[in-house]
């Protein structure tokens, strides 16, 4: 196992730094002078010398690489065209509301994916399950953008149950020590903040848990049908006991290999996805900071977000595959 | 599969039976497909889907793109406010929201197309030399397909419009690059997988070139694959070209693409509910079929997958 850790962190690192290279070569490969780019038609010629020396754009393209990948180690990815502030400080504050709304959207999706795959297994060809088929069928083929505006339609404009946007609002102030709202009203023992926090969360959650909760509950759903035929669980009945034992203990611990992996999967998709959610939202995420960059051409945000969010979803992924083993042991490098 | 292949099943034609007893693997294929109501029932969506996008100048009550500054925000039909001549209301600027869904029709089909083309294309290739040479090759062009993987597609796609500048084709480009791994994956498999079979080791025994074995031999035997991912990847191509637009980083104002035309609507949601609601469900009811068709096409080629 410890020799299947080392060798996957050390496969991790070719990997990491391949996306820190292609990430590098965003600014590189515009057409034209990046620089001009950034600052416009009518920039000034000195404003533009300066950009490029700011930038190293007047060094052969392997220094400035170099340039780059140590600025990355070191946690220093330069200062913003637009704002002027530290890129690493923005990221700073802004990546722990991403992770807090992806993992509020997974725990949520898990949960309710899983409940409602094994009641539709147990309940098969019901009208109950073919419901929760129709409903999950539909849910992954919802485009997020479009799930979060009716659901803004209908929660926060019609009914006015919850907000339309942000995560706090304004009226309340609540100390940031780890800047992950929920902990931070907790460990500041700050109720209304507490509550204001999750409502703000709820519709952002639910609009990008649902493709995921859906695929959950898919894959729970035949994962337990596979397992309900095995001769174990007629033994389990067989042995006079209750039906929810045999559903939730033996059967579902069984099937619970594949929706691992699913919901491993849908982890590091859950980062692609905020990218639209914190933007319908306006949720002050490193996803939503990173589409204003873009649309400003403002580059050396771009790579820093870029950079940020992808290096998280290989993490995350190497976190899952070695979970995956963890919770398998046949499961051999 | 239900019943033995001998007695016939009510209602079934002699057509149908000898269709279905018949040994070639595509009708079998064929009959298991329509015999899916969810694939069905894709197909249909997906035919709605290719009629509005192919008749759109003769199905559109009007020009997408003609203002009407005087019937701005009419709500749909059914509403009293509403009237004949719009049947689903009318955007900010008085324009036809029929009309630009139909048109936006258009615009997802071409999307698909060239995105699943560019994918398909430049994944094909790779996937053949990757498994057909192996080797050195195949670890250089696998190595670069898993950096491309690394990174969450949407974000990807950001990154090479970012690169290339916001408008539709860049974005479809974006696209269609980042779904090449995918399909450089799937038909290396099938290239690895039937390339150690001996209808392929027979070819190059009578003294085929490699190009001959590789169009000729083994490209129609990987066939069921590359159609349902190309089918799944059309869907997805329509969800992310309409989310980069969303995002106003692909097809620009007044382009009537469904994705556009919400990132417009936003703005309207306190006051306008119809502009919000058709284009998001004409994305969603493309997309549903034809997810639902690519699912009823792995099953119905490749019965071995079935859930």
């Amino acid at each position: 196992m410890v020799q299947y850790i080392l060798h996957r962190l050390l496969t991790t690192i070719p990997t990491l730094l391949g996306i820190s290279f292609l990430v590098f070569l965003t600014m590189r490969a515009t057409p034209g002078d990046p620089a001009r780019v950034m600052l416009g038609e009518r920039a000034s010629e000195e404003a533009l010398t300066q950009l490029r020396r700011e930038l190293g754009l007047d060094r052969p393209w392997y220094i400035q690489y170099g340039r780059f990948l140590k600025g990355v180690l070191q946690g220093d990815l330069g200062r913003s065209i637009k704002t002027r502030e530290k890129i690493s400080v923005e990221l700073k504050n802004r990546f722990p509301a991403t992770v807090e709304l992806a993992v509020s959207s997974m725990v949520l999706a898990a949960t309710v994916g899983i409940l409602a795959g094994v009641i539709s297994s147990t309940r098969r060809y019901s009208l109950l399950d073919y419901s929760t088929m129709v409903g999950a069928l539909a849910g992954v083929s919802m485009p997020v953008f479009w799930l979060g505006l009716l659901l803004i339609l209908v929660f926060s404009v019609n009914l006015g149950w919850f907000p339309v946007s942000g995560r706090l609002s304004p009226q309340l102030s609540l100390r940031t020590i780890t800047h992950f709202y929920l902990l931070d009203s907790l460990l500041t023992w700050n109720l209304p903040a507490l509550k204001d926090a999750l409502w703000h969360l709820v519709l952002p959650a639910i609009a990008l848990g649902t493709i995921p909760m859906s695929i959950i509950a898919r894959m729970t759903r035949s994962s337990m049908l596979e397992v309900l035929r095995q001769e174990f669980i007629q033994t389990a009945y067989a042995k006079g006991l209750p039906e929810s034992r045999v559903v939730y203990k033996h059967a579902l611990c069984n099937a619970l290999i594949p929706i691992i992996t699913v919901i491993g999967l849908q982890l590091g998709l859950l980062l692609g996805g905020a990218i639209l959610t914190e933007t319908i939202f306006s949720w002050p995420g490193v996803g939503r900071w990173l589409v204003l960059a873009v649309q400003a051409r403002d580059f050396p945000a771009v790579q820093g977000g870029a950079m940020l969010l992808a290096t998280t979803f290989v993490l995350v992924n190497l976190l899952v595959d070695l979970l995956y083993r963890y919770v398998d042991p046949r499961i051999k490098g | 599969m239900k019943g033995g292949t001998g007695e016939r099943e009510k209602g079934e034609t002699s057509g149908a039976l000898a269709l279905r007893l018949s040994h070639s693997p595509s009708l079998q294929s064929w009959y298991r497909l329509r015999k899916n109501k969810a694939a069905l029932g894709g197909g249909t969506l997906l035919a709605l889907f290719l009629v509005s996008a192919l008749l759109a100048p003769y199905l559109a009550p009007h020009d997408p793109l003609e203002q009407d500054l005087y019937g701005r925000l009419k709500p749909p039909v059914w509403d009293l406010r509403g009237s004949r001549e719009h049947l689903l209301g009318t955007d900010d600027f008085g324009r036809d929201i029929l009309s630009r869904i139909l048109y936006g029709a258009r615009i997802s089909l071409q999307v698909g197309l060239i995105s699943v083309g560019i994918s398909l294309g430049f994944g094909g290739l790779l996937g053949i030399l990757a498994g057909y040479y192996r080797g050195v090759l195949d670890q250089v062009i696998m190595r670069g397909m898993d950096m491309l993987l690394a990174f969450p597609s949407i974000l990807l796609a950001i990154l090479i419009v970012a690169v290339l500048g916001p408008s539709l084709f860049n974005a479809m480009i974006a696209i269609g690059v980042v779904g090449i791994p995918e399909y450089a994956r799937i038909v290396r498999a099938s290239v690895l997988s039937e390339g150690s079979r001996e209808y392929v080791q027979a070819a190059r025994s009578l003294g085929a070139q490699d190009l001959r074995i590789i169009f000729h031999t083994l490209l129609p035997n990987c066939f069921a694959p590359i159609l349902v991912q190309a089918t799944l990847g059309f869907a997805t191509a329509i969800v992310e070209a309409a989310g980069l637009s969303f995002l106003g980083l692909g097809a620009q104002p007044p382009t009537p693409e469904w994705g556009a035309m919400l990132n417009q609507a936003r703005a309207l949601i306190l006051r306008a509910w119809w502009v919000i609601t058709f284009p998001g469900l004409a994305i969603f009811l493309s997309v549903l079929g034809l997810n639902l068709l690519g699912d009823g096409l792995r099953d119905a080629l490749d019965p071995r997958l079935r859930e």
